[in-house]
């Protein structure tokens, strides 16, 4: 019965996620569709299994199943409801889209060459978690501590600092270091060992895999609803999952990076989407799953805040977007010429953001001050370790062919911002901080790179592959019209 | 008619192909050329530069004395007559660092001066090989010959045997790579290529693909093979001007990064078949007795049968180590009982309380149980205690009184 209900727990939800995007793109016969709905899919159903589980322990009820359980049944009984009332899903279950007998037999012969190998590699994936017992450091120093103790006890014990653990006479409470780290992970592989009945690493590691496949088949739906064909599509998508990081962050389960970048880039390029084609389901994607990063790590606020300036840029134009620009101008040299500022805020903590110190509650202190010899790592280990195959030199060479076409068309220049901000966030952060240390011992240079380098390589596929209109399933064949489609902002 | 047309038609469009084929040939040579060159020509103490051992980089082993402007100075024989300096290698790896110099003054004629080492797979095993001084202060000596000379190299020292008349001093040992034959470099670059990286606790940082300090990293190799074949494509001709004109190129860089991925494939099969062997068929505890860490979880079931079956209030777990790999392995493996293990000491008193337990992973210096007084003392106090279970890995003991 145990493994059945873990079955239950992990396609229940990719069930509901999926017809509730069903739902919002019920009339879409345009290719892709079915991929980014199983891909957001799961991750939306994932999320709002965390969001009951959290319920479940503000409600003070014990940590079980079949609470959320009945959530999502009801979710999905309503979705399913509207999809049958509104008439059923157009176009009907079609993958991977229109390509037999519409594409030479040699991109046919390469496509399923292509699937197979990927196939044969998920599949190499998922026995590596099905067999390996919990492995990485972080993974039982800090996510699954507290899965471990929910599942076991039933009981939503909470965690505190160690000096409160101490200080606890009844010692009702439990300590990790990380205590202040957010609790969705550790939710995550919670949910399918509650439905067993009781912890075991193989169960809790389960959802990391299907974090994978959310990642491919969104990035691939995306792909093709930008206009790919599915050759192209399945390559981007086999560039994306061939990463050695990637996959070794799905092999090992267990950190909370790969919900990240599949959180994270699902967004970003939802965001992407909907900045060239204003369609509004992809901004209310991109929406949910921006907010979710936050609750996933504590980067995710600054991943999160990534979409202002490219929010300001696609909002604004003219003189509205100077002035904009010269008062955030004004501010960073009143800031800088008033040696920085500091300020609380109420139930976060104290804030000093000076130019040689940065201060941010639950994140950390940084002491600023630029740091060339990051330099050596990032050369280590993005041009010359395993890390990312040829991913950087592909990103170098696409540099230069995205500054030539940026003035072209207005989406370009908005991804291009939000590009830009990514990039210096993350310069910030490795060469003009501490975090450089991170850099040097190589222990999270690649990990927090991999959250942004999904929705880095859609933008790579957005500078080489002209845009296309959408295939539509029932067309006989595809047309093909390039088109700048610049003027389609959601402003 | 028809039948010329076709041929031309099929010649026009394999023309492509067969300018690809050429150009990937070609960067092929062209990337054997250019390494063989860099490194015949000096390239080599670029990436694997010379390990220089001089003042505080060499450590005195045996005798008395101390550094000193010169270097460092033995003023007196220890042990057996021995004088001994030695120093990190920084794990070079011994094929490639097959040159060793030194700069020792005061050896008198006929003194024997012996070079020694230890590798990273033997760390305990001390090798040696005696060093042709003819009373000369320097020399250089080729190891290529020695067969203790392999793997990688952790520690290396210089030995002197015999009382010292005046003060020895060893200015400089070094390390250096000697030149590689073309032979040679090919063999390194499979040895590279073949390397098998099996999980460890980095690689969820990064995944080095090769050796960390390789001549011939895959990435960097297949990038410039990448760029020769487009540059050779462009000679060829195939200049990318029209948008279709990219397939080709784009064809030459998927074809760079299959060849990594079909690597890194190889690897991840390897990695695989030894997960398999090792935990497949095993659940719970099975599972982990297969592990590597299959002593510290034995001892651990242990510490677990002595606990009660509900969770324990408070779990203290003491080690040298709080933030460390065991003391954290512990912490999960007894969860759910209420474990934290960031003491190096045992509670104090006041802070334990009756009811609490106390694990300690040995060897924890300065603690020790008194059993008939039942008493855990240590520097900073003592606890009456119980001790339920001890065993080499350490002890669990119950907290009785305040």
């Amino acid at each position: 019965m145990g493994w059945w209900l873990v079955g239950l727990a992990l396609v229940l939800p990719w069930v509901v996620g999926t017809l509730w995007i069903r739902v919002v793109w019920r009339d879409a016969l345009s290719a892709g569709v079915w991929p980014l709905a199983l891909g957001y899919g799961y991750l939306l159903g994932m999320l709002t299994v965390t969001l009951f589980l959290r319920l479940q322990a503000v409600a003070g009820f014990s940590a079980d199943f079949s609470d959320p359980l009945v959530g999502l049944i009801v979710l999905g009984a309503a979705g399913g409801w509207w999809l049958w009332r509104r008439g059923a899903m157009a176009g009907g279950f079609t993958f991977f889209g229109p390509f037999r007998g519409q594409q030479p037999p040699w991109q046919r012969i390469v496509f399923v060459l292509l699937l197979s190998w990927l196939l044969w590699r998920l599949t190499g994936l998922a026995l590596e978690i099905w067999w390996r017992p919990l492995y990485p450091w972080d993974a039982w120093a800090n996510w699954t501590v507290r899965s471990k103790v929910w599942a076991a006890l039933r009981q939503w014990a909470p965690f505190v600092t160690p000096q409160l653990w101490l200080a606890d006479p009844a010692a009702v409470v439990y300590t990790v270091e990380a205590w202040a780290y957010p609790i969705t992970v550790s939710l995550l592989a919670s949910w399918p060992a509650l439905a067993f009945g009781g912890w075991q690493e193989t169960i809790a590691n389960l959802p990391w895999l299907g974090a994978a496949l959310a990642l491919g088949l969104g990035f691939y739906g995306q792909l093709r609803l930008w206009g790919a064909t599915s050759l192209v599509a399945l390559l981007f998508t086999w560039l994306l999952l061939s990463l050695p990081i990637l996959d070794t962050h799905i092999a090992l389960a267990g950190y909370a990076d790969l919900w990240m970048a599949t959180a994270f880039s699902l967004a970003a390029i939802a965001f992407f989407q909907w900045v060239r084609t204003a369609d509004r389901r992809q901004g209310v994607l991109a929406l949910l799953l921006a907010l979710a990063c936050p609750l996933i790590k504590l980067e995710g606020t600054v991943w999160l805040a990534m979409f202002i300036p490219a929010l300001l840029v696609g909002w604004l134009r003219g003189w509205p977007l100077r002035v904009c620009t010269g008062v955030g101008m004004v501010l960073v040299i009143a800031w800088w010429s008033l040696g920085g500022i500091a300020f609380d805020v109420p139930r976060l903590g104290h804030f000093v953001i000076r130019p040689d110190l940065i201060q941010v509650p639950y994140l950390g202190r940084f002491a600023l001050g630029y740091h060339p010899g990051t330099w050596g790592s990032v050369w280590k280990n993005f041009f010359v370790l395993a890390n990312w195959h040829l991913f950087w030199y592909l990103v170098l060479i696409s540099l230069v062919f995205a500054v030539l076409k940026v003035r072209g068309e207005r989406w370009r220049r908005v991804m291009a911002v939000f590009i830009g901000s990514c990039a210096l966030m993350l310069f910030i952060l490795f060469f003009c901080t501490d975090a450089q240390h991170w850099a040097a011992q190589y222990t999270s240079i690649n990990r927090v790179f991999m959250h942004f380098v999904p929705a880095l390589l859609f933008w790579v596929f957005t500078v080489w592959i002209p845009v296309r209109s959408v295939e539509k399933l029932s067309d006989p064949a595809p047309t093909v019209s390039y088109s700048s489609m610049g003027e389609q902002l959601p402003v | 008619m028809k039948q010329i047309m076709q041929s031309l038609y099929r010649a026009n469009h394999l023309k492509p192909v067969g300018q690809v084929i050429a150009a990937t040939g070609c960067g092929l040579l062209a990337t054997a050329l250019i390494l063989v060159l860099f490194y015949r020509a000096g390239g080599l103490a670029t990436v694997a530069p010379p390990i220089v051992l001089a003042g505080d980089a060499l450590q005195l082993a045996s005798g008395e004395g101390g550094q000193t402007p010169a270097g460092l100075e033995i003023r007196k024989a220890g042990a057996q007559q021995l004088s001994s300096v030695q120093g990190s290698a920084r794990m070079v790896r011994a094929s490639i660092y097959r040159r060793v110099s030194w700069q020792v003054e005061g050896l008198e004629p006929g003194q024997r001066l012996r070079l020694i080492w230890s590798t990273l797979a033997e760390p305990e095993t001390a090798r040696e090989v005696v060093l042709p001084t003819d009373g000369a202060a320097s020399g250089v000596f080729d190891l290529t010959a020695q067969p203790g000379w392999r793997g990688r190299i952790a520690v290396v020292g210089l030995v002197a045997q015999g009382a010292l008349n005046r003060p020895l001093v060893v200015r400089r040992l070094e390390l250096a790579p000697k030149l590689l034959g073309v032979t040679e470099l090919a063999r390194m670059a499979l040895t590279e290529w073949t390397a098998f990286e099996d999980w460890s606790q980095r690689s969820i940082n990064f995944t080095a693909g090769a050796p960390l300090d390789a001549l011939f990293p895959p990435v960097l190799i297949v990038a410039l093979w990448t760029g020769f074949n487009m540059m050779f494509l462009a000679l060829f001709g195939l200049a990318p001007r029209a948008i279709g004109a990219w397939k080709p190129y784009a064809a030459l860089f998927l074809l760079g990064w299959l060849i990594l991925d079909v690597r890194w494939q190889w690897d991840l099969k390897q990695r695989l078949a030894q997960t398999e062997t090792r935990f497949a068929g095993k659940t719970g505890d099975e599972r982990m007795l297969a592990s590597a860490e299959n002593e510290f979880y034995r001892f651990l079931l242990e510490v677990r049968e002595r606990l009660p079956k509900e969770p324990v209030r408070r779990l203290f777990i003491v080690s040298t180590t709080p933030g460390g790999y065991w003391a954290g392995r512990a912490r999960y493996h007894l969860l759910p009982h209420n474990g934290y293990m960031g003491f190096l000491q045992p509670p104090a008193i006041g802070a334990a309380r009756p009811g609490d337990y106390i694990l300690i992973l040995s060897p924890l210096p300065g603690v020790s149980y008194d059993r008939e007084r039942r008493m855990l003392t240590w520097a900073g106090g003592q606890l009456l205690t119980e001790r339920l279970y001890a065993a080499e890995l350490g002890a669990v003991l119950r907290v009785l009184g305040e």
